[in-house]
């Protein structure tokens, strides 16, 4: 029955990410991509996967259709700098092979289903965790025979447990934090660094090279007035 | 019947061949940036799905999770990267099409 909820979310996304690519417009394309990306986050919090579906909709839906948006606006593109897209006959191998992988994944989905489990037998592991629950047995009985003989009444408020729970919510912004800053510090930390550099990398490349604003900088290797007309 | 489970990866791998059919057969560099963006975004959905499956042993969907997250950010720094490139490329041709015979015989 969740299946039908998944597939009617799931058309809109593939006829929007249709859309998206079909479209001549940039800006209609760019739309598109926006339905798609947040029927994506919806899928995602069906998932319960909250806090993601929320960076969706503020990474995906917010960053990056900002700067598309903008940069299309930015250039306003007229037809002839568009250039032109390839007929029906050209764009065919790309339709074979977009259908290749579509049956190349839906084999691959439907090998998932006959998914065998291995179970393997782990007896030095039985033997730790029974030694384990032994020694908590005897701390348990040591403390109960203790308070026994000093003639209290109240049970020992120390006993050994073997584990303790703690209750946070799948895909919560909490269930995030408990991994994201301990098993997986460094990557996070890295990420940082990937987009500080990505952010610099941007103010560089996308600087107009006949203006200085640092003296003696010239990133454009071409002499000026051979680049075609460039403003 | 699928489970839905299943029909979510269904989902991502039809996204995903629509993004790969995006960078085949457009010229557009704008829309070959849009369609990478709906590749990442199919992967990010598989990978939520799987996640899912894994929802009842503690700590087993922690990697897929944080593996969106970290997607997600490479995302954004490649689509800055991307259109700034796509910016520099435009202001030395005067079109966003990968067919310019100006973009084939770029030097530099």
């Amino acid at each position: 029955m969740e299946a039908i909820f998944v597939w009617l979310i799931g058309i809109v996304i593939v006829l929007a990410g249709a859309a998206t690519v079909l479209q001549r417009n940039p800006i209609h394309a760019a739309l598109s991509m926006l339905v798609a990306l947040g029927g994506t986050a919806v899928l995602m919090a069906g998932l319960k996967a909250h806090f993601l579906a929320t960076m969706q909709v503020l990474l995906y839906g917010g960053a990056i259709m900002v700067l598309f948006v903008f940069v299309i606006m930015l250039l306003t593109l007229k037809d002839e700098e568009l250039g032109p897209e390839p007929s029906l006959g050209e764009r065919l191998p790309a339709v074979i092979a977009s259908l290749l992988i579509v049956f190349v994944l839906f084999w691959a989905l439907a090998q998932r289903s006959k998914q065998e489990a291995i179970v393997y037998e782990q007896p030095h592991l039985d033997q730790l965790v029974d030694a384990a629950e032994r020694e908590v047995e005897a701390k348990r009985a040591d403390a109960l025979r203790e308070a026994d003989r000093l003639g209290q009444t109240a049970r020992p408020t120390k006993v050994p447990e073997l584990r303790r729970r703690q209750v946070v919510y799948y895909g919560s912004t909490e269930h995030f934090a408990r991994f994201l800053y301990t098993d997986y510090a460094v990557p996070f930390e890295l990420i940082t660094v990937l987009v500080m550099a990505a952010a610099a990398g941007v103010i560089v490349l996308a600087r107009r090279p006949d203006r200085h604003t640092l003296e003696g900088t010239r990133l454009s290797s071409t002499p000026a007035g051979s680049s075609g007309g460039a403003a | 019947m699928m489970s839905s489970a299943d029909a979510v990866q269904a989902v991502a791998g039809l996204l995903f061949a629509v993004g790969v059919f995006g960078v085949l057969s457009r010229r557009n560099l704008i829309i070959m940036l849009m369609s990478v963006e709906l590749m990442l975004n199919a992967a990010n959905l598989s990978l939520v799905g799987f996640a899912r499956e894994m929802a009842h042993l503690p700590g087993k969907s922690d990697g897929g999770q944080a593996m969106v997250l970290m997607a997600m950010a490479v995302a954004a720094a490649e689509v800055a990267v991307g259109l700034s490139i796509l910016i520099a490329l435009f202001r030395h041709v005067r079109s966003v099409s990968v067919d310019h015979p100006q973009t084939a015989t770029l030097r530099d």
